[in-house]
């Protein structure tokens, strides 16, 4: 208790300007790393009593630290956009994998609480996905860093900045700065800046989670680097060669806005897109697929190879080199081909996912030329990340470690990344780094590569700083800040700027000197910063042709006639929850179920079902797999659906750095991953090895059996029978007189056709409605609290089973179940329809949800306040003040985000008017990419949600129990290819 | 199964010779496996308030309670105690309405382990709350938010019942003992003994005035208790009955559960009736037509209790209702815990069974030993009803296994222990057969054989 009395007493003597200094005054450097010293756990005594220090600091906070402005003033003269209680939202952006996505800030009194989408930003169109929903909980991680280290000694900006100034002698020969791929055109003038002053430094790019993306396969196809941009609005037919566009590719939020307009049918007689998807490991936009095939990653390009050999229209030399292959597989290819045919020219998309080779990518892009979708439904535009030096970031980095490790390189600036942590292994960055004499890390986190730097300075959240990105499609949008550096960190911009020279350099300030360098005033700034999006920016389209020549000489080397199965093909892929691992110390995404696993806290060696039985292995027992010598051992975890005699390991986990959280948290694959293998990695072997490991998942049942909860037809069938689901709605006869409901009557519906299972409502809802974490036991325990979840229910044989995601939520029940066996009524119903709980009346006697068919209501079993280090100290500076932090002992659920509702009316009545329609948006349905959840008012017939639930193929999940639930689905209505029928592979 | 029946009294002693033989255990100087017995039991009760004290404090979270399975161990326990403490009413109430003899020299026994059934019993729906100190919400009182129970709920109905049931059999186990207090502060060795006695008794002189008065006091509790003993059970099972869970979901559970009831409660008499007979050498008061007579009561309610199980399965198949159907032949059958299904089963169909054999039911020994059985079927009866109905519901998304936690099982253990330390006292200090009933028995008794 020594560390917390010190801090209080400290605090009370002296004045601090920020928590850091106070915290780092108190830390003295241990002699092994954080952690080293003690037992694996989730929350050692050590970090406990730093986060009670750092939760009593917090109590003398207030509003100092997060004002923007540097003078303090008393908030009696607050600034005019803010109104105590009132959120205010400012438009930014969040670049991932180098490309930005349009943002708005929820803010309350300067404190950010939650993320939107920006609707006028293309990456977004007002949705967001989960790493951009958890985003905003990283900014207040207690465990980011919080001081300058030299050498493991506490040091200042002052004596980094003056070090990073310094002038070198050698024209910059020896200086190397590696940076995370960006689109940021504030980065790349710094960069220009840097190189003017230092013409012989060299720049690299690195992300583990980038293997090059469409460029590189235009690369080949053109023979020269175009970015490819898919319309999905306008496909047909769309066949995916391991491309999850829906779920983890850059722009994924606009490509499944768009697949969904295709998608969604609002009659029986509309036409739908077609999907074929040929993957290994399932993914979401595997789940959507109307034809799916699993195939080893290595052999999708033989299954496309076959499509590619059926189409007329292709140049020979590409059609002649890929053998077609035989049997099934040869069918299954020809009938994919004559549906992609058949359709009108520029009405079809065949994309290749970012894991496959270059090649395959050029051969896809060829057989979009042939079939007429240049210029339509694939544009090409210049690349929007501008490439460094090299065509491939790999090839940049293999080049530095070299050159590291020759000793030409004496100085080494990290900005941002973890590469000790993420390179590929047989590079051995940590060797090569050991040579570098002055090595400088930036980052959130001090971890592994700080560890293994001289210098370290703590990095900036987005949220913090000014900058600025590109979106997939090449429209720029400004980063702006909604609080000041909480502890103190730089921009990438920042540090760069000071490399060129600059004494105080300030983001605000180059941002706008490059903006007006570019020609713009003060004005268009401004008005670019509101909006968050510069008009008109995107890429201009370009027009090229395929090089036949060029694509048929990659088709061959593509083409390996007799492909002998040799042992295991290990997969890896970014984990859809904590990424590469920059969201590992996340709790949200840690507790984020898998959207196809719903793995929580942990990843694991996903295999098929018959890998399984042929190694004698099941889900949860140990297995070393081992490849060229590398090995490691991880729990297994069984796929339905998953291609046999391969393994998919999900990268970003097991770190073992200085963090509470991702301490112990799941495997590093990275060990395995070699710059030979970033996504495939062929001829591995897997064994099982003696020892059990828990895996906590949401959902452990998967077969619903013959009752009609999540309910799909196909396109033929709804059109024979649109009625399929009218015995699942109606009236339900009852004793009781039914009650009156009048005015507004708020209700939701969910179409189940373009529900990806994306997760990021979940998220959405977790943000919105203060969901605490329960952690890793808690999951284990099936006591996880979230408000919302998806059920994914699989049907059809085991191995290549179809998948119907389904968000279940509180269903707000007419007559609801929950409501009449609560003893004190502390769940009720209200006029406007909704189904309350009372939280200050609720005793916990949790008859509810006993009571409850969907089993959406949650119980605090614990203070989670408390209890779990995940909602303590800092993060909860995250909590929408709108809505209660729920105490031990109380039920908890969805409240179709009544706060939002009342916060509407509020204004309605304010300004003298009715509710308009659609005004209420409740965070599920404004996360959600698709469009898939509406909500709205009864009264408002013409809103699309009333309009969704007079459509046929709407129903009532649990009809026949009489609960009345005012959410309806509707089902999910799939599109076979007739030609298929029967199939199911 | 043939023969004369056994008498239920062997022997006419005089009046002092069966006060004496009755009030021994009180007198008698303590064995030496008194302080051992004691320190053990309590041991357990300070292990069960220590528990209670911990989950009190930091919350349900400590036990194996999950979505969906919020309900578990602690509402198994009350409903098994609750279970239990329906002989003793039934023995006393009914039997006395009914005018059997064979009560007279056990029914104080039954209404003690009544009274300590139902305390655990209350203990368990408290501790079980999410926030305990609001449990008075439950009680209709003149709030002045003026806010009410939701009498809907069978929660408010539950709370009131087994208040009732624990004031009524508390005031009808009290009248039934005043006599006797008497009779112990009469002939009380140390003065201490006399006044607490002599407090207790409240005044009783044995006059024909106050036997007058005090029969028809007897009388009318004994009618208020009777319905009281069909009454609580039905209200219980109405936790179950009004929802719409599969397996629980149904008309058939108060008679159900009342036989249930009246089933385990017999059983836990035998249970604690066997040794104690034994120990304190009460052969000639309870007689082997006792056991006999216990034992036929528990082949009665098993099969009432065999014929619900029918008629629930009957029922859940007839329904054709996929949750319904789900729950009866699959969850309950082969789903996560089924063992204490199949344990319900054995203990609850076969084992009484045995009772078919006159052997069984009057050999001492063997009805003890089918009636530990039956006390474990019953609550893994409860256990099913209430776990294996909660694991699995409608959405198989939300299926997920309990398991039960060490403080679970601490619980249920630790409030067996208080259970029997309350027994064990009431046995050392109270005299557990009636004296003043057996006197008037053997009165009768004599009269009849002239």
């Amino acid at each position: 208790m020594d560390e917390l009395v010190q801090i209080r007493s400290r605090s009370r003597q002296r004045a601090w300007r920020g928590l850091s200094e106070l915290i780092a005054a108190h830390e003295d450097r241990p002699e092994f790393p954080p952690g080293a010293d003690e037992p694996p756990g989730a929350l050692s005594r050590r970090m406990f009593l730093k986060l009670l220090g750092a939760t009593a600091a917090l109590t003398g906070l207030d509003g100092c630290q997060r004002n923007l402005p540097s003078k303090i003033l008393p908030y009696s003269a607050q600034p005019p956009e803010v109104i105590p209680g009132v959120a205010t939202y400012y438009a930014t952006s969040m670049v991932l994998d180098g490309y930005a996505t349009g943002l708005l800030v929820e803010s309350h009194e300067g404190r950010p609480t939650k993320i939107e989408g920006n609707p006028d930003h293309p990456a977004s169109l007002g949705a967001s996905g989960l790493y951009e929903q958890a985003s905003v909980l990283q900014l207040y991680d207690p465990e980011r860093a919080r001081r300058l280290l030299f050498h493991g000694n506490a040091t200042t900006w002052e004596s980094v900045l003056q070090h990073l100034r310094a002038p070198r002698t050698d024209n910059g020969a020896g200086l190397r700065l590696l940076l995370e791929p960006t689109s940021s055109p504030l980065v790349h003038a710094q960069i220009a800046r840097v190189r003017a002053r230092y013409p012989e430094a060299r720049v690299c790019f690195y992300a583990p989670g980038a293997y090059g993306d469409g460029v590189l396969g235009a690369n080949v196809a053109f023979g020269r680097p175009l970015q490819p941009q898919y319309d999905f609005s306008r496909a047909e037919v769309i066949v995916s060669l391991d491309a999850d566009f829906l779920g983890s590719m850059p722009f994924r939020l606009r490509y499944a806005h768009d697949f969904a307009a295709r998608r969604r049918i609002a009659k029986p007689g509309d036409a739908m897109n077609r999907l074929y998807v040929i993957e290994s490991l399932p993914s979401v936009t595997g789940g959507m697929a109307d034809h799916r095939r699993r195939r080893r990653s290595s052999e999708v390009a033989d299954l496309a190879g076959a499509i590619a050999s059926r189409l007329s229209k292709l140049p020979a030399g590409v059609r002649d080199v890929v053998a077609p292959l035989d049997g099934d597989d040869k069918e299954w290819a020809a009938t994919v081909a004559r549906d992609l045919e058949r359709r009108p020219p520029g009405s079809t998309i065949v994309i290749a996912g970012d894991r496959q080779p270059p090649e395959l990518r050029a051969i896809t892009l060829a057989m979009n030329e042939a079939l007429g979708n240049l210029g339509k439904t694939v544009r090409l535009t210049e690349p929007v990340l501008p490439l460094a030096t090299g065509e491939d970031y790999l090839e940049d980095l293999t080049t530095l470690t070299g050159e590291m490790r020759a000793g030409k390189v004496d100085t080494l600036y990290i900005l941002e990344g973890d590469p000790v942590y993420n390179a590929p292994a047989d590079l051995d960055f940590v060797g090569a780094l050991s040579h570098v004499t002055d090595s400088l890390h930036l980052g959130l986190y001090e971890d592994a590569t700080s560890g293994n730097c001289a210098w370290f300075a703590p990095g900036a959240h987005y949220l913090e700083s000014w900058g600025d990105g590109l979106a997939y499609d090449g429209t720029r949008s400004l980063i702006q800040p909604l609080i000041r550096p909480i502890f103190e960190g730089r921009s990438v911009a920042e540090i760069l700027a000071t490399v060129a020279g600059d004494l105080a350099p300030d983001g605000h300030q180059l941002l706008i000197d490059g903006w007006k360098k570019e020609g713009g005033d003060q004005l268009s700034f401004d008005r670019a910063l509101k909006r968050g999006v510069v008009p008109d920016s995107a890429a201009k389209e370009v027009t090229a042709a395929v090089d036949a020549a060029r694509v048929a000489a990659a088709a061959k080397t593509m083409a390996r006639p007799t492909r002998p199965i040799h042992g295991i093909e290990l997969g890896f892929y970014r984990s859809p929850t904590v990424h590469d691992g920059r969201f590992t110390n996340n709790p949200w995404l840690l507790e984020q179920p898998h959207p196809i696993t719903k793995l929580t806290w942990d990843n694991a060696a996903l295999m098929s079902p018959a890998t399984a039985k042929q190694l004698g292995v099941a889900d949860e027992q140990l297995v070393e797999v081992a490849w060229q010598g590398r090995k490691l051992r991880l729990p297994v975890l069984v796929v339905p659906g998953h291609a046999d005699q391969a393994v998919s390991l999900e990268l970003g986990y097991g770190q073992r750095a200085e963090a509470t959280f991702r301490d112990a948290v799941g495997v590093d694959v990275y060990p395995l991953r070699t710059s030979k293998s970033m996504a495939i990695a062929e001829g591995a072997s897997v064994t099982r090895v003696h020892g059990r490991y828990e895996l906590a998942r949401t959902q452990l049942h998967w077969h619903m059996g013959e009752a009609p909860i999540a309910m799909r037809s196909t396109l033929a069938e709804y059109r024979r029978d649109p009625g399929f689901t009218a015995e699942e709605k109606g009236p339900v006869a009852s004793l009781m007189t039914p009650v009156p409901y009048t005015g507004l009557q708020w209700a939701m519906s969910i179409d189940l056709s373009i529900c990806t299972g994306c997760s990021a409502c979940e998220l959405a809802c977790q943000a919105e409605n203060n969901v605490l974490v329960v952690g890793k036991e808690g999951v284990t325990k099936s006591r996880e609290m979230h408000w919302l979840r998806i059920d994914s229910y699989y049907s059809g044989p085991p191995e290549s089973p179809k998948v119907v995601h389904q968000p279940m939520l509180c269903q707000h029940c007419e007559m609801a179940p929950c409501e009449y066996v609560c003893p004190v009524n502390a769940t009720v119903h209200s006029e406007d329809g909704l189904n309350e709980m009372v939280y200050n009346r609720c005793v916990g006697t949790r008859f509810c949800s006993n009571n409850c068919p969907y089993k959406v209501r949650r119980f605090n079993w614990f203070n989670w306040t408390g209890r779990e280090a995940y909602n303590q100290g800092m993060l909860q500076l995250q909590h929408n003040p709108d809505v209660t932090v729920r105490d031990r002992g109380v039920m908890e659920k969805c409240s179709y985000c009544v706060q939002r509702i009342r916060r509407v009316e509020i204004d309605a009545t304010l300004e003298n008017r009715q509710v308009r329609p659609g005004e209420v948006v409740t965070a599920c349905q404004q996360a959600c990419p698709t469009g898939a959840i509406q909500f709205g008012s009864l009264s408002h017939k013409d809103t699309e949600m009333v309009r969704r639930r007079n459509e046929p193929r709407s129903y009532q999940v649990l009809h026949d129990t009489g609960t009345k639930p005012r959410t309806m689905y509707l089902a999910r209505i799939d599109n076979p290819n007739p030609e298929l029928a029967g199939e199911h592979e | 199964m043939s023969g004369p029946a056994e008498p239920v009294f062997i022997g006419r002693p005089g009046d002092a010779e069966l006060t004496d033989q009755l009030l021994s255990p009180i007198w008698l100087p303590k064995r030496k496996s008194w302080p051992l017995l004691m320190t053990l039991l309590g041991c357990g009760s300070l292990m069960f308030f220590s528990l209670m004290i911990w989950t009190f404090w930091t919350g349900i979270g400590l036990w194996g309670n999950n979505i969906p399975a919020a309900w578990a161990f602690a509402i198994v326990n009350f409903v098994w105690w609750i279970g239990i403490g329906h002989a003793g009413t039934f023995i006393s109430a009914i039997l006395l309405l009914f005018e059997q003899r064979w009560r007279t020299s056990i029914n104080r026994f039954a209404e003690a382990m009544t009274l300590f059934a139902v305390i655990q019993a209350g203990l368990f729906p408290l501790l079980h709350l999410g926030r305990a100190w609001f449990a008075y919400w439950l009680i209709p009182y003149p709030a002045t938010m003026k806010v009410w129970p939701n009498f809907k709920s069978a929660l408010p109905w539950d709370a009131a019942a087994v208040a009732t049931y624990f004031t009524v059999s508390l005031l009808f186990w009290y009248l039934g003992l005043v006599p006797d207090f008497a009779t112990l502060r009469d002939r009380a060795p140390k003065r201490r003994q006399r006044i607490v006695y002599g407090i207790l008794s409240l005044g009783w002189r044995g006059s024909a005035q106050h036997m007058r008065h005090y029969r028809v006091a007897y009388g009318l509790l004994a009618g208020i208790a009777t319905p009281l003993v069909l009454s609580v059970h039905s209200v219980v099972s109405c936790d179950f009955a009004i929802t719409i869970l599969p397996g629980w979901h149904s008309t058939i559970f108060p008679p159900y559960f009342v036989a249930g009831a009246i089933f385990s409660g017999f059983a836990m008499v035998v249970t604690l009736l066997v040794p104690a007979r034994r120990i304190f050498g009460l052969e000639n008061v309870i007689t082997k037509r006792h056991l006999d007579n216990l034992c036929k009561m528990i082949m009665v309610t098993g099969w009432i209790v065999l014929y619900s199980y029918v008629c629930e399965f009957f029922l859940g198949w007839y329904s054709g209702e996929p949750a319904e159907m789900h729950t009866m032949l699959h969850g309950l059958t082969e789903g996560p815990n089924c063992w204490a299904f199949w344990t319900t089963i054995f203990c609850n169909c076969v084992v009484p069974q045995f009772y078919w054999s006159k052997w069984c039911r009057v050999t001492p020994i063997a009805a003890w030993c089918l009636s530990i059985f039956i006390n474990i079927g019953m609550w893994a009866e409860r256990f099913s009803i209430i776990v294996l109905s909660l694991q699995q519901d409608y959405l198989p998304s939300s299926w997920h296994a309990y398991h039960p936690s060490p403080v679970d099982w601490g619980l249920l253990l630790g409030s067996m222990c208080f259970f029997l330390f309350l027994f064990v006292l009431f046995l050392r200090y109270i005299p557990f057969v009636p004296l003043w009933e057996l006197k008037e028995l053997k009165r009768k008794l004599l009269k009849e054989e002239g």
